[in-house]
């Protein structure tokens, strides 16, 4: 009898709820929910596929608005920065161009997206109610991603406890070698701006799927390319692809 | 072994989930590799070597508490980097091959203290090319037995650290190299000062000799072996211990056999213990612990906010409706109600009351707004929160049910809790609908103190303890009577060997009487007086007190104070006529009459620097001195507030005497840090190094800006 | 940080105080001083779970009960009362949530040798960190050390006890001494269940003592 009248119940509440549905593409599976599901019962439909590894879930909504006038400024910002750069910089700064105005963005949530910590804390279990969501569920990635005023766009194996160092030292993969800091996405979408010269004895270890931005050399004396920098690398936490 | 049980006690956590105990376990689990950037601080208080500075800083909001023992000297300094730029120290030596002076019938055998302020300023970064640089002054505040200035750089290497610096004054005293600013003016080249001579009055900031005289280079390396715990040090110095305050008269008591010095640290559980072998004669033992004011925090008992997912609802049903939601506004959400305007046919609940528990705004909301949801059913769109202080309403919080509830169910992934309400001061309606006479009646209280006082003659630690019973009657919300009385329990002060001190003082003695109102009774009348306050225009509050007002003065006096809401900006000023109280008895009063008061101006800074505040009071003081008193405080994200205030008044330094102006420091600690239960409560310890008469307020028992403080705190929001 | 906390607490905490802060005062002292710091559930109590519950205690604090909320994909995950979780298989525990730090990920759980202790099984997976620790090699061996008895509410049970013997294999910055260490299983002899275990996750980490109330109640109904 209980059951019946919850059953009536939640018709009800699903009848009136159902104004607008929530798409979700789970790697490619689409899913349809006439009321705004909660994060878990999204998740759980991903374990179904396989045993993902949490950390580096990302889960993206079509809120792109924001994002991309965002990006048009910071395309703006290059385009001028552009206008008054030496030859060697030029080419720089036209090659992060092109990989900015090539990002496929939607717009990254950034929580740590977990099927067991969305199921015992509320805070981690929001209510998905934009329009369309896209989660990406992996295996551990076994790499790491170099982008930005990099010559050789790279992809490099993951490294076991490995400081950041260990993976910049090639040289062709940086032509700002005078740089002191490179900012990294962790897989759960927190930007670091990590100290990875000589100088420094702070360990920093590259998460797995990590993405490390190589940025335009910062001047001491100006914080403006700083600033662009941090922009950009906030860009590119929404990259879907 | 009482620790233990406490740390246990912090995980019960209330949070029954299916059907378990109340027992919690929130284990420690720490890292392999990834360690905090270990300082190590020198002999006298600060980030750096043994006796030198060094251009490193700490982190934002580290305090670190220093004892360093030799055969000359104790050094005991208190170091926080208020900014992640900013250090400032201060010490208390005891030399201790002299003693405290040359009357022993005044201060037995102590040995001679003192008493000193440090700063350093980061003025670069470290970077690829450049090292990290710092200039700074050392020993300011007292005597001047170590007063110094330096710049100072350091680069680092992996586990190597690489420290210049040159230094001026006792840092400088070889005069290994010629003074650079000599070389460009003529004036830099003498600091004025004959050997073996100290300052008389101390306690200023002598600009005049800054950067002068002697100069010399002084340096080292620092090492992190291998093993985490251990580092070494090595440092080579500028001074020669030519003049030193241990050794006045050359004895050879303080003497350089070798101007490098060594040292180990090693760290043990939270204790830097550090072993050194100074001057190439003198073995320095000490020992440092640290803890961070930013990120301080305790585990907390208490029940977790409600979860919008099991709502009830059903206040206007449930007979037991308005007990339920007086109880858990109380213990789930710290408020405590006096009235309570929910009626089932509007859509608006008003509660009225004040936070006793969390002294975070956003914490204290979230639980309102978590309880009166679980209270309300949906169709209440408004929830009112009037805060009451000195049982008038001060601020309205207006909550939006509907969007309250979305981000507490968390409803999307965007809600803020600043998006769901709006605060302001108490509208017509809300103040309308209020009962006064919840706020009328007698009341009592008590509140205990702790005075303390260090570097005595008598003991270098002397202290005072007991309670300040606290009645009164208010007749309306407005008018009232109030009274303390000061019972002390505990104390040594019956060491006292003077009452007042022999300094033939110009101006009058409207503070140093001090000791005399402090040991005269065990119980006594601190404070009797009338009072009236109200709101008497639009973010405009007046009051108005008379009788015996303070400990050491009675009078009438009266404040008009300015604060709207949330504003960064509030200002008032005051103006009292007091007459001294006499210290022999509880009533009657002393010749010395005045007329004191200030325009007050508090500034929340945040647009310059994050989480200050700077506070001025212009105008007339109790010695009839005239000029202002500057306040700076710093909040850390824990909660701990750090405050400097200065007077700067017509008296001169001479008239002043010793301390040369009255200054002060102040560390304002939240209970909740040390609680296992939230609680608003706050201990102050205040550091005067030496108060004298001039630049000295009168402490008015009704303070506006304190009655109007929830308007737009600074301490806790 | 709770101990740092504790120590400056004797140097002020008697500054001022009004009424509430008074209140504080008294719960912590009535906290401090309560000895009923054991949150093991009684007998009565587990015989009557609908859900299976275990005892853990970490380092030196006190027991707590954890349930065993869900049981999936060859993992057991229990919660505690303030919604911290161990996530095992087999017992062995594999990932945690709402620690210090807490181990996110542990490699190559098909090659766990437990529950089947035969002697000198090993295992190499690698761990990551929330702190940011990542791909830390661990290396196990698990030895059958003796048969013992132990107590589980008031019930003696035979078991054998198996030793693991570990070893962090991630390179170290600095010296340290820590990186072996013994973790221990108690089989119960009869039926082969897990009762207990002794098990640090790493060298870094406060020592687990899980004790399995439920199943061992279980195993004395079925005598």
């Amino acid at each position: 009898m209980k059951f019946l009248l919850i059953t009536i119940l939640s018709l009800f509440i699903s009848f009136f709820a159902s104004a607008k549905s929530v798409t979700i593409d789970i790697n490619g599976m689409k899913l349809t929910y006439d009321k705004a599901p909660r994060l878990s019962s999204v998740l759980k439909q991903a374990v179904k596929q396989g045993d993902w590894y949490w950390p580096s879930s990302k889960l993206f909504d079509n809120k792109t608005t924001e994002i991309e006038s965002e990006r048009q400024e910071i395309i703006s910002e290059l385009k001028l920065l552009l206008s008054d750069s030496s030859e060697r910089q030029t080419q720089v700064i036209t090659d992060l161009l092109t990989q900015v105005e090539s990002w496929q963005l939607m717009r990254r949530i950034s929580m740590r997206i977990d099927y067991d910590l969305a199921r015992i804390k509320e805070q981690f279990n929001p209510r998905l109610i934009e329009s369309h969501y896209l989660l990406r569920v992996a295996a551990r990635p076994e790499i790491v991603n170099v982008f930005g005023t990099s010559h050789a766009l790279a992809e490099m194996p993951h490294l076991p406890g490995a400081h950041i160092s260990v993976y910049l030292q090639d040289d062709d993969l940086d032509c700002h070698a005078d740089s002191d800091y490179v900012y990294v996405i962790t897989p759960y979408g927190k930007v670091d701006k990590v100290n990875r010269s000589y100088w420094s004895n702070e360990r920093y270890e590259l998460a797995p799927g990590a993405e490390v931005y190589l940025p335009l050399p910062e001047s001491l004396f100006s914080s403006e390319v700083e600033s662009l920098n941090q922009r950009i690398v906030s860009l590119a936490m929404h990259r879907v692809k | 072994m009482k620790y233990n049980k406490l740390i246990q006690a912090t995980l019960l956590s209330s949070a029954a989930v299916i059907g378990l105990g109340k027992n919690v376990y929130a284990s420690e689990i720490g890292t392999w590799n990834l360690k905090e950037k270990r300082m190590t601080q020198s002999d006298l208080g600060g980030v750096g070597l043994l006796q030198t500075p060094t251009a490193r800083m700490a982190n934002e909001g580290d305090l670190y508490l220093n004892y360093r023992d030799n055969e000359q000297y104790r050094f005991w300094t208190v170091s926080l980097t208020l900014f992640p730029w900013l250090e400032s120290t201060v010490r208390y030596t005891d030399v201790r091959t002299l003693p405290f002076s040359s009357d022993p019938g005044f201060s037995g055998d102590q040995t001679a203290k003192d008493k000193g302020i440090d700063f350093k300023v980061r003025l670069i970064k470290e970077s690829q090319f450049l090292p990290e640089m710092s200039v700074g002054i050392r020993d300011v505040g007292g005597n001047g037995y170590f007063e110094s200035e330096f710049i100072s750089a350091s680069k680092g290497w992996g586990d190597f650290d690489f420290h210049l610096g040159m230094g001026w004054g006792y840092l400088g005293r070889s005069g290994t190299i010629s003074n650079p600013f000599c070389d460009l003016k003529e004036s830099f080249c003498d600091r004025g000062l004959r050997d073996g001579e100290f300052l008389d009055q101390g306690g200023k900031f002598e600009f005049d000799k800054f950067f002068k005289g002697e100069t010399a280079l002084f340096g080292g390396i620092e090492y992190q072996t291998p093993w985490a715990p251990l580092s070494f040090k090595l440092e080579y110095e500028g001074n020669d211990y030519s003049r030193e305050r241990a050794d006045q008269t050359n004895d050879g008591i303080v003497t350089q056999d070798r101007k490098w010095n060594i040292a180990a640290n090693y760290l043990y559980k939270g204790f830097d213990f550090s072993l050194a072998y100074e001057r190439g004669n003198t073995l320095t033992l000490g020992v440092s612990y640290k803890f961070n004011l930013q990120t301080a925090k305790q585990v907390k008992f208490v029940d977790t906010p409600y979860s919008m997912q099991e709502r009830r609802k059903d206040y206007f049903e449930n007979p037991q409706g308005d007990n339920r939601l007086r109880t858990t506004l109380r213990y789930n959400a710290g408020f405590a109600l006096s009235q309570l305007d929910a009626d089932k046919s509007k859509d608006v609940v008003t509660i009225y009351g004040s936070q006793e528990d969390y002294r975070e705004r956003d914490e204290s909301l979230n639980r309102i707004g978590r309880t009166l949801a679980n209270n309300f059913p949906d169709r209440v769109k408004e929830y009112r929160v009037v805060e009451l202080s000195s049982g008038k309403p001060m601020v309205e919080t207006v909550i939006n049910a509907e969007k309250f509830i979305d981000f507490a169910d968390y409803v999307g992934t965007d809600s803020k809790l600043e998006d769901t309400y709006v605060r302001q001061s108490p509208s017509q309606e809300s103040r309308g609908a209020y009962e006064v006479g919840n706020a009328m009646g007698f009341y009592y209280g008590a509140e205990m103190f702790w005075t303390q006082s260090f570097g005595n003659p008598e003991a270098f630690y002397l202290y005072q303890t007991g309670f300040y019973l606290n009645g009164g009657y208010q007749f309306t919300p407005s008018i009232g009577i109030d009274a303390n009385a000061k019972v002390t329990v505990l104390e040594n002060f019956d060491k006292f060997n003077f009452g007042v001190d022999g300094f033939e003082s110009p101006i009058p003695r409207v503070r140093t009487y001090v000791r005399e109102y402090v040991r005269r009774s065990r119980v006594m009348v601190d404070s009797l007086y009338g009072h009236w306050s109200d709101e008497i225009g639009d973010n405009l509050y007046a009051s108005a007190y008379g009788g015996y007002l303070e400990t050491m003065f009675a009078g009438v006096g009266g404040e008009v104070f300015y604060r709207p809401v949330d504003s960064k900006l509030s200002y008032g000023l005051d103006l009292n006529w007091v007459r001294q109280r006499s210290f022999e008895d509880d009533f009657s009063l002393r010749d010395y009459d005045t007329l004191t008061g200030h325009a007050s101006i508090y500034y929340q800074m945040d647009d310059w620097l994050k989480d200050t505040q700077l506070s001025l009071n212009i105008g007339e003081f109790l010695a009839k001195d005239k000029g202002v008193q500057i306040d700076f405080a710093k909040r850390f994200d824990s909660g701990v507030v750090v405050g400097a205030y200065a007077a700067f008044t017509d008296v001169t330094s001479q008239e002043y005497g010793e301390g040369s102006f009255t200054k002060g420091f102040y560390m304002s600690i939240p209970f909740d840090l040390f609680s296992l239960k939230p609680s608003k409560g706050r201990g102050q310890i205040p550091w005067v190094p030496i108060g004298r008469d001039g630049g000295q307020m009168l402490n008015r028992p009704v303070r506006l800006a304190d009655m109007t403080d929830i308007r737009s705190p600074f301490y806790d929001r | 940080m709770i101990k740092k906390i504790i120590l400056v607490l004797i140097t002020i905490h008697l500054l001022s105080a009004c009424t509430p802060t008074m209140r504080s005062h008294y719960y912590n002292i009535r906290l401090a001083m309560s000895s009923d710091s054991d949150g093991r559930m009684e007998r009565r109590l587990v015989e009557d779970s609908d859900v299976q519950v275990a005892f853990v205690k970490s380092g030196d604090r006190g027991w707590a009960t954890v349930a065993l909320a869900f049981n999936e994909n060859g993992q057991e995950k229990w919660i505690s009362g303030d919604r911290a979780m161990l996530v095992t298989k087999n017992g062995y525990v594999i990932k945690t949530i709402g620690f210090t730090n807490d181990l996110m990920f542990t490699s190559d759980l098909d090659d766990l040798p437990l529950p089947s202790y035969q002697q000198s099984s090993t295992w190499t997976r690698y761990q990551d960190w929330l702190k940011g620790e990542y791909g830390y090699e661990v290396y196990s061996k698990f030895t059958k050390v003796a048969d013992e008895n132990i107590e589980i509410l008031g019930e003696v049970f035979n078991t054998v006890k198996v030793r693991e013997s570990a070893e962090y294999l991630g390179e170290a910055d600095n010296i340290r001494f820590d990186d072996q260490w013994n973790n221990y299983f108690w089989y119960d002899k009869k039926s082969g269940a897990l009762l207990q275990s002794q098990q640090k996750v790493s060298p870094f980490a406060d020592e687990f003592t899980i004790t399995y109330a439920s199943m061992a109640l279980s195993l004395v109904g079925a005598k």
